[in-house]
């Protein structure tokens, strides 16, 4: 009896989980593998690329990215998972308050290993059809064996106090060139 | 009517009512013989008995030979003992007074002799049915060490054993179970080294038995065994005469049954599923990999369809990326969500499982191919189910059959999980695996914590669990089984 009272109360006390709500078959879920933060006049544009050969950017403005990145995740029909996001492509034109909000807003959403690099057109990179998010990684962990300046995860950065050290990554002949920049 | 039907009755000094009534109890019994004959020329005997049953030469040799040949003789004790002391050369015949003694040794393969004037009916052994005979053991095979598994025949059973044991502390108890088939089972313990309070037990729980046959241990063990509703085995069974003598020799009591090579042995523990033959007649480094491997081979068998399911499913974060899109790709085109298909996929496993354990030897390529390549390939190419899920429950089963002694418990656990995983995610299967060892911990075998040799914090009962120490590290036996742990004496 007590056996199966240990069992009933287990049982009861994981439906309370988040968990349950949490269920989605695997191919419910879009998994994203790289985004972009972009402003474009008074409207702040948050791009996403998914893994899938075709049709794989979603776009979305608002007025804040914050605003953004929620409208973009109601809107879609599938869910979107970012933790296996590897790339955060920030564009070059946005201000160091921007840069700094986007971190902070990163850190709840994106793995903390997702790499976090700067773009002086942040849509080239995502434009394609061609999912960059993998690719763009393993270039960066590259680029990194050599450059410890290039390694810029998302928990480096944040851990950066005024000054933050990013790469600036550009598309060229289908391939990538880098540089590492100071932003103050 | 049943032998207890015949306890309180005897024969008489009339010889025809005697035969007579013999004759008239087996009239409905055509392999039924009698023979009737003359002693010393003068005094009426027969003998009653059942064909097949009998060895002809021992009947012939020990006991109608002597009988009718027999030189006339004068005597002053009365014609049976006489007969008995001087007369049949067989090594095992006795006096029966009750009707119910003389039919159960009939009935066992024995004759029966009633003499002219006398009340009593003397029973001659001369058992000489078939037995399959000594074979190698198919269920607990081993590549080193003995063979040989029991015998259908408990006689030769006992034999095998003793010859194992050749002491004087053996003892055997006899007991008769089952109120028609009055099957013959046999307590065998070291009396020095047993565990009292187990066989104590195991005889309060055999007395209470009342059940009209018994045609196998397992009869015996469910109804000797107090965990009725549990998935694990609290009775250990086996069908090696070296297991039953190893058994003993740790303070623990087997319980052999006529008509099955089935032993049980008791009290059993929960480490003692993971044991084998091979552990102990080979290195014991080596035997360390065979051990190890059995436990991570449990925790597989019930955990990977579980956890993969809960992975996929609820925490997708927590998965290699690359794996995850092999995955949903892999799932590209499957009609069914993850769960069916992985219940689907455990079903077949369990059918093909069990066709394999029942089909003859000779077609087990075909079932093998069918299996394999009809269920496997074909399924995964047809896009009914996917190759990830699969090999999720194809690790899952084939790691179980390391495990044949957890089969039960596998299966149903293996379901369970599933199902929690699948809808509660990590803390489901969390929850499921608490569940199960808090049932584990909760059980207890003949009065021995089912547990004890891995809870208990002494090394002495870790040496024959997790790994098989060396032999002359274990210098004593289990202290949760036997008060006398002194197992060898000091090296020189």
């Amino acid at each position: 009896m007590k056996r199966i009272l240990i069992i009933i109360v287990a049982l009861c006390s994981l439906t309370s989980c988040k968990t349950l709500t949490a269920y989605r078959e695997p191919e419910e879920v879009i998994i994203i593998s790289s985004v972009a933060f972009s402003k474009e006049k008074e409207s702040y544009i948050f791009t996403v690329q998914s893994e899938e050969e075709k049709n794989n950017l979603y776009k979305t403005s608002a007025d804040s990215f914050s605003k953004a990145i929620e409208m973009l995740n109601r809107d879609m029909y599938s869910s979107l998972l970012y933790s296996h996001c590897a790339v955060i492509i920030i564009d070059s034109e946005l201000s160091i308050q921007n840069i700094k909000e986007i971190i902070k807003l990163s850190l709840d959403i994106f793995p903390l290993n997702a790499r976090i690099i700067l773009s002086h057109n942040s849509n080239n990179l995502l434009k394609s059809n061609k999912p960059i998010g993998f690719e763009l990684l393993r270039y960066l962990q590259e680029k990194e064996d050599t450059n410890k300046l290039i390694k810029s995860t998302l928990y480096k950065v944040a851990n950066q106090k005024d000054i933050i050290t990013l790469p600036i990554i550009e598309e060229i002949d289908g391939g990538f060139t880098s540089k590492v920049i100071k932003v103050e | 009517m049943d032998i207890f039907d015949y306890e309180n009755i005897k024969l008489t000094d009339n010889f025809e009512e005697n035969t007579a009534y013999i004759k008239d109890i087996f009239k409905n019994d055509d392999i039924f013989r009698t023979r009737d004959f003359l002693f010393m020329g003068k005094y009426k005997c027969a003998i009653f008995f059942l064909d097949g049953m009998v060895n002809n030469v021992i009947l012939n040799e020990s006991l109608l030979e002597p009988m009718l040949s027999f030189k006339a003789e004068p005597f002053e004790a009365a014609l049976d003992d006489f007969i008995l002391e001087r007369v049949i050369y067989a090594a095992e015949s006795k006096k029966n007074e009750t009707v119910a003694d003389m039919l159960s040794a009939l009935l066992y393969g024995d004759t029966l002799l009633i003499i002219e004037g006398c009340k009593s009916g003397i029973t001659v052994n001369t058992k000489g049915w078939r037995t399959r005979g000594i074979s190698n053991s198919e269920n607990e095979k081993v590549l080193w060490g003995p063979k040989e598994a029991f015998d259908e025949a408990v006689m030769l059973n006992m034999a095998m054993l003793r010859r194992k044991l050749p002491t004087p502390d053996l003892c055997v108890e006899f007991v008769k179970i089952g109120r028609r088939t009055d099957t013959r089972a046999f307590i065998t313990y070291l009396s020095s080294i047993v565990n009292r309070k187990a066989l104590n037990i195991l005889k309060e729980r055999l007395k209470k038995i009342d059940i009209d046959g018994i045609l196998d241990a397992n009869y015996v063990g469910e109804l000797i065994n107090k965990n009725k509703f549990s998935l694990f085995k609290t009775i250990g069974t086996t069908e090696r005469p070296d297991t039953v003598a190893s058994n003993l020799l740790e303070g623990r009591v087997a319980l052999f049954i006529d008509g099955t090579p089935v032993v049980l042995t008791l009290p059993y523990l929960f480490s003692e599923n993971f044991q084998s033959g091979d552990d102990y007649y080979t290195n014991y480094i080596f035997a360390f990999i065979g051990r190890i491997l059995r436990y991570i081979c449990f925790f597989l068998s019930i955990s990977v369809p579980a956890l993969y399911l809960a992975l996929i499913t609820h925490h997708k974060q927590l998965v290699p990326t690359d794996f995850l899109l092999t995955v949903i790709k892999s799932r590209d085109g499957v009609p069914i969500p993850c769960i069916l298909e992985c219940l689907l996929l455990l079903f077949i496993f369990e059918i093909l499982r069990e066709t394999g354990q029942r089909v003859p030897q000779s077609m087990g390529h075909a079932l093998s191919i069918v299996g394999g390549l009809v269920v496997g390939q074909a399924s995964v190419e047809a896009r009914i189910v996917s190759a990830p899920t699969l090999i999720a429950v194809a690790l899952s089963g084939i790691a179980g059959l390391m495990v044949q002694r957890l089969n039960s418990a596998v299966v149903y656990s293996r379901f369970i999980l599933v199902l929690l995983g699948n809808y509660f995610g990590l803390f489901g299967y969390i929850a499921g695996v608490f569940t199960l060892m808090s049932i584990i911990f909760s059980l207890d075998s003949f009065g021995t914590d089912y547990t004890s040799s891995l809870i208990k914090p002494n090394f002495s009962t870790l040496k024959d669990t997790f790994f098989r120490a060396p032999w002359y590290k274990m210098n004593s036996r289990p202290y949760t089984l036997s008060e006398n742990r002194k197992r060898q004496g000091e090296r020189k």
